[in-house]
């Protein structure tokens, strides 16, 4: 998996997501960048994730996670 | 002592001098002697057996999590469990009691025969509330892996309870205070920063909150004649109250902290600017949001249960109900846990049922005002639209502490009985025949609320646009920061109400 | 180098900051300093006093007692006494020592009285009079304070109101008002012309107290404050007499200062207890004493021509009248001597009065004559406790009758009345059957008696636990001195047939 195909995958995700199509996320999106992106909406968005890369993201990086650059990362790491 | 004491005060300066004269290596340990005397003088000194256990329970926990064993690694989050568990039980146990009292008495109720305590009060740690959360916060933060179990059982212990936040918070995190350990090196600036927060917060609860808390008392102590718009007036005063209490004694503790060079998280960020009821919670007592928002909130809706009613609801009442429903129940969890932490059945109801409804509530109608915003072409990013929700949301804040000031329960019930019988005569000559002196104020006291909240309204503003006051403060001319500094003090040396004749202040959130 | 002088700003502001902060604290601690004129005038007026060759220390018992002034014009040596209200004596060193740093005089007179009060328990205003009048940062002071307290069970007291007294008095907002509070604020102009001296106005008749040559046992707290002294004086090599003024003295009060007198002298101090001194003094005990602890203006008088005169006799103390620089002591004796005569006046007048009622009160049972007599018992100085037992069917056409009952409130058909009445106010007037308990006669020191009327069914009259009540039939009426605290005159007004008649008992 290449960098570029795990956004392409969120890309995905987030739309589904929120509901928007037009969405597109970036290294630095952060929560400040989607208007509905609370912190409800941030769990769903992990469970989101944890099921289109079958994956369970680990509770302390979901608290500490600054940006979607970070999720890539973990995405990277963790994820298939 | 407490925080607003002139012993606390007489406290910081000798161990700021004390701090910066040890070696860099143990400056901790000066921070721990001081956390000592503090907790001695504080409280009853034997009960600081409550935060060694809740020290100790948290370093074995966590020092078992990185063990090699396998026998072990398998059950590190029975572990976890365990470590928060002993902690919650404690707090419980000796903060909970008006909790498990009213169980006992309901159980005495039903079985007349079972001779149970019903009444009677245990004397328990200072600050328990605090440290309790601080301490599961750290227990969980190791098992996630979030932070590194300390080593040290003492250094351990600093984290638990260091002085300045001990009794009123913040609730910081582990990794917030990794600089209780490093070395600091004297800098003048912090001594600046740290004594003008400190004598802005000493402001802020002497000069201002105690003043309105006179007026306050006045009008629920005798709500017989004071009927009409007065206890509508109480009601909408007590927010100020509360806030320069709160927030007052916030700066003293981060002020405190400053002069040691350490930086602690802060608890308010103009909370009477927020547009709505969800942003206000993100600007009052934020490291209790925090708190609860990491180790609740999130736990909570990540659980299996949650998730499988998400996707059940989903599948029932598409999208709309899949957002709703979990979310009503995550947020229930989490805003019963916050009154929770208050200790009392008061603040489950006046605290989380009423917010979780009005949060609901406007979740559910969001859809609804949205489109009648649209129909009736508001402009939502003006000034008075601002305002108009400013307004809004601290109306929905001063209502729910009803619930929060009064004395127990059925008070807290007469005094909302009062708030709608009161509507039947109003009476607007109150505001202009000077009857407010009948209240134990005089003229000079109600100038000073209101020159104190013209000086609030003009701070928060600074906040936004330089980050704090005292920065902005910083860049103007010298004669114009020392004129400020020595008026503000003069103004609390002399307004300020303390000393013989008034209660020695105690912080309305100082108890948990 | 930047660094350096970037440093020394800092320092530099920091220090004329704090510098600013701390002057203005004192000024505004000066503002608020509610202790008391007297205290504060004295002390603080001392400082701008010079050339003073004697300085007395003490407490309320020099402040009515010595006229530095009239010493000043009969002897000719300066004088002034340091000393504030309720001062106990293990501060005086400390007062010394305060003194000290504006004025060092050749002799020191203490008076020692109070030693007798140094106990456990802390008694505010006696540290407050001086400490709230010294300068807040004075070193002297701050020594002051914590010796004071920390000897005395201080645990539940508000320490930091002690040293910083602002802490206690901000809430006088009314200070912030008051030019006379402000006038503190610059401390060169205050200035006090009697020098410590402020009489007793009052009278009450004493009896000469008895003497006692024992010997009492002091406590560990009263020694330690006592030697605390005599090591500062030796160490200081002052030039120091020990006193004590004359009052009431009771008898343990004697047997520890006898006590007091052996440890000084033993020490190599003149030790002078004036109590043995009365009839060398030229005491009237009836007239010269306000209450049990001080003398009033007359006994004053009397006391600074004694002490003045063994000052003068016994230590050698240059003459400066005629000398210009003390020409300031001469135009405050013309002010001084202007107020001596309204105090005069003032103590004259209350002492004849007392005096009058006394011999009228000894002449109350030759009087047979109602009317005379019920006009001779409306002074002020008496109280007439008046008790009827039945409803009496008198004739009240006779007019003095018919004063004293309206006077009386009483009511002639009802069957039990009790009246206190003193002058012309009623303390007590009941015609229901209510019971009267009070306390009869100015105290000041001495206590009173405690009386208790009652009428009707069970009918008393006890005063300071005698029981007055006489069967005889009428209404009857006690006379009782309040100053003296004695009864003058016991009568039952009755009428037979016509006439109105007094009974003396």
């Amino acid at each position: 998996m290449t960098r570029e195909e795990v956004f392409e995958r969120l890309n995905k995700v987030f739309r589904e997501v929120f509901d928007d199509e037009d969405i597109v996320v970036g290294e630095e999106t952060t929560a400040k960048d989607i208007e509905d992106w609370d912190s409800f909406e941030h769990i769903n968005l992990v469970v989101a994730v944890e099921d289109e890369f079958s994956f369970k993201i680990p509770m302390g990086k979901v608290v500490t996670m600054k940006n979607v650059g970070e999720m890539a990362d973990i995405i990277l790491e963790l994820g298939k | 002592m407490t925080v607003t004491s002139f012993g606390f005060l007489g406290l910081l300066a000798a161990g700021v001098a004390i701090y910066y004269c040890a070696p860099k290596k143990i400056q901790w340990i000066v921070l721990l002697g001081l956390s000592m005397v503090f907790y001695y003088y504080a409280a009853e000194p034997f009960t600081i057996i409550f935060l060694i256990i809740s020290t100790a329970t948290a370093y074995i926990t966590t020092n078992l999590m990185p063990c090699a064993s396998e026998r072990i690694r398998k059950h590190i989050s029975g572990i976890a469990v365990m470590g928060i568990l002993i902690n919650a039980v404690l707090w419980f146990a000796l903060k909970g009691s008006s909790f498990w009292l009213a169980g006992a008495r309901a159980l005495q109720r039903l079985i007349p025969d079972l001779n149970i305590p019903v009444e009677g009060t245990l004397v328990s740690a200072l600050g328990m509330g605090y440290y309790t959360a601080q301490v599961v916060g750290y227990i969980l933060d190791c098992y996630r892996g979030v932070s590194i179990p300390q080593r040290n059982p003492i250094k351990l212990f600093l984290f638990v309870c260091f002085f300045p936040q001990l009794t009123v918070g913040p609730i910081s995190k582990y990794s917030q205070l990794q600089s209780l350990y490093e070395g600091h090196r004297f800098s003048y600036s912090n001594l600046c920063f740290g004594s003008q927060r400190i004598l802005w917060g000493f402001f802020k609860k002497l000069v201002i909150s105690d003043r309105v808390g006179i007026i306050i008392s006045a009008i629920w102590a005798d709500a017989g004649t004071y009927t009409g718009f007065w206890p509508w007036c109480a009601v909408l005063l007590y927010p100020l109250q509360i806030y320069t209490d709160f927030s007052g004694c916030m700066d003293i503790v981060l002020g405190a902290a400053e002069l040691f060079d350490i930086k602690l998280p802060e608890n308010f960020h103009n909370p009477f600017t927020s547009r709505s009821v969800q942003e206000f919670w993100q600007r009052w007592h934020i490291t209790l949001g925090i708190w609860a928002k990491d180790y609740v909130y999130y736990p909570v809706l990540k659980s299996k249960v949650l998730v499988s009613l998400g996707r059940w609801t989903k599948k029932h009442f598409g999208k709309r109900g899949a957002k709703l429903i979990p979310w009503a129940v995550g947020m229930g969890i989490l805003w019963f846990v916050m009154g929770f932490w208050h200790g009392s059945m008061r603040h489950i109801l006046g605290l989380s049922a009423w917010y979780w409804i009005i949060l609901v509530l406007g979740e559910l109608f969001a859809p609804v005002l949205k489109k009648l915003i649209q129909f009736l072409k508001v402009n939502t990013e003006c000034y008075s639209w601002k305002l108009f929700q400013r307004i809004r949301t601290y109306v929905i804040f001063a209502f729910g502490t009803v619930f929060f000031a009064a004395p127990g329960f059925h008070a807290a019930l007469e005094r909302y009985k009062i708030l709608y019988t009161s509507l039947k005569n109003l009476n607007p000559w109150i505001f202009f025949d000077g009857s407010i002196l009948n209240l134990g104020v005089s003229w000079m006291d109600v100038n000073l609320v209101i020159i104190g909240t013209y000086l609030l309204v003009k701070v928060a503003y600074l906040r936004v646009h330089y980050g704090y006051a005292r920065i902005w403060i910083q860049k103007q001319i010298l004669p114009f920061r020392w004129l400020l500094w020595i008026v503000l003090f003069l103004l609390v040396l002399i307004y300020g109400l303390y000393g013989a004749g008034y209660d020695a202040s105690q912080f309305i959130y100082q108890g948990f | 180098m930047e660094k350096m002088k970037d440093k020394l700003k800092k320092i530099t502001a920091f220090v004329l900051f704090m510098g600013i902060i701390i002057f203005l604290f004192c000024k505004a601690t000066w503002i608020f300093r509610a202790n008391g004129e007297e205290a504060r005038e004295d002390i603080v007026g001392f400082k701008n006093q010079a050339n003073i060759d004697v300085v007395l220390y003490g407490g309320s018992n020099l402040l009515r007692f010595y006229q530095p002034l009239e010493a000043w014009k009969q002897k000719g040596y300066t004088s002034y006494n340091y000393a504030t209200s309720a001062a106990k004596a293990d501060l005086l060193k400390e007062y010394i020592e305060e003194s000290r740093s504006t004025n060092e005089a050749q002799l020191y007179v203490c008076d020692i009285r109070t030693i007798s009060m140094v106990e456990s328990v802390v008694d505010e205003a006696s540290l407050r009079n001086w400490s709230d009048s010294v300068p807040v940062f004075s070193p002297v002071r701050l020594k002051g304070i914590g010796s004071f307290l920390f000897s005395r069970d201080w645990q539940d007291q508000d320490i930091p109101s002690f040293y910083f007294d602002i802490l206690k008095y901000h809430v006088n907002y009314e200070a912030l008002g008051s030019s006379y509070q402000w006038a503190y604020t610059d401390l060169g102009n205050i200035y006090n012309v009697d020098k410590g001296f402020d009489p007793s106005l009052a009278h009450v008749p004493f009896e000469e107290p008895e003497r006692y040559d024992g010997r009492g046992e002091l406590t560990q707290q009263q020694e330690k404050g006592l030697n605390k002294l005599l090591d500062y004086c030796d160490q200081e090599n002052l030039q120091v007499l020990f006193i004590v003024c004359p009052y009431i003295i009771s008898e343990s009060d004697w047997l520890i200062l006898n006590t007091c007198g052996d440890i000084i002298q033993a020490r190599g101090y003149e030790f002078v207890n004036f109590n043995e001194y009365y009839e060398e003094i030229g005491f009237d005990f009836e007239t010269d004493f306000g209450d049990v602890n001080h003398v009033n203006y007359l006994g004053s008088q009397k006391y600074t021509a004694y002490l003045m005169d063994y000052i003068s006799d016994h230590y050698d103390l240059a003459d400066h009248r005629g000398e210009e620089a003390f020409d300031g002591w001469n135009s405050d004796y013309a002010i001084f001597a202007q107020s001596q005569e309204e105090w005069q006046e003032s103590i004259d007048s209350l002492v004849a009065q007392h005096l009058e009622a006394k011999e009228i009160g000894a002449g109350l049972g030759d009087i047979s004559d109602p009317e005379r007599w019920y006009n001779k018992i409306q002074n002020r100085n008496f109280t007439v406790i008046i008790q009827k037992n039945e409803s009496y069917d008198w004739p009240t056409d006779d007019a003095t009758l018919k004063k004293m009952l309206s006077k009386w409130e009483m009511d002639m058909s009802k069957s039990s009345y009790v009246g206190v009445f003193s002058g012309n106010t009623c303390i007590f007037s009941s015609n229901e059957g209510e019971t009267y308990y009070g306390n009869l006669g100015v105290d000041r020191g001495r206590g009173t008696k405690e009386c208790t009327v009652s009428a009707g069914e069970n009918p008393q009259m006890i005063i300071d636990g005698t029981d007055y009540y006489s069967e005889a039939e009428g209404i009857q009426i006690i006379v009782f001195d309040n100053n003296y605290q004695k009864i003058v005159d016991h009568a039952v007004l009755s009428v037979s047939g016509e006439e109105v008649r007094i009974i003396h008992q």
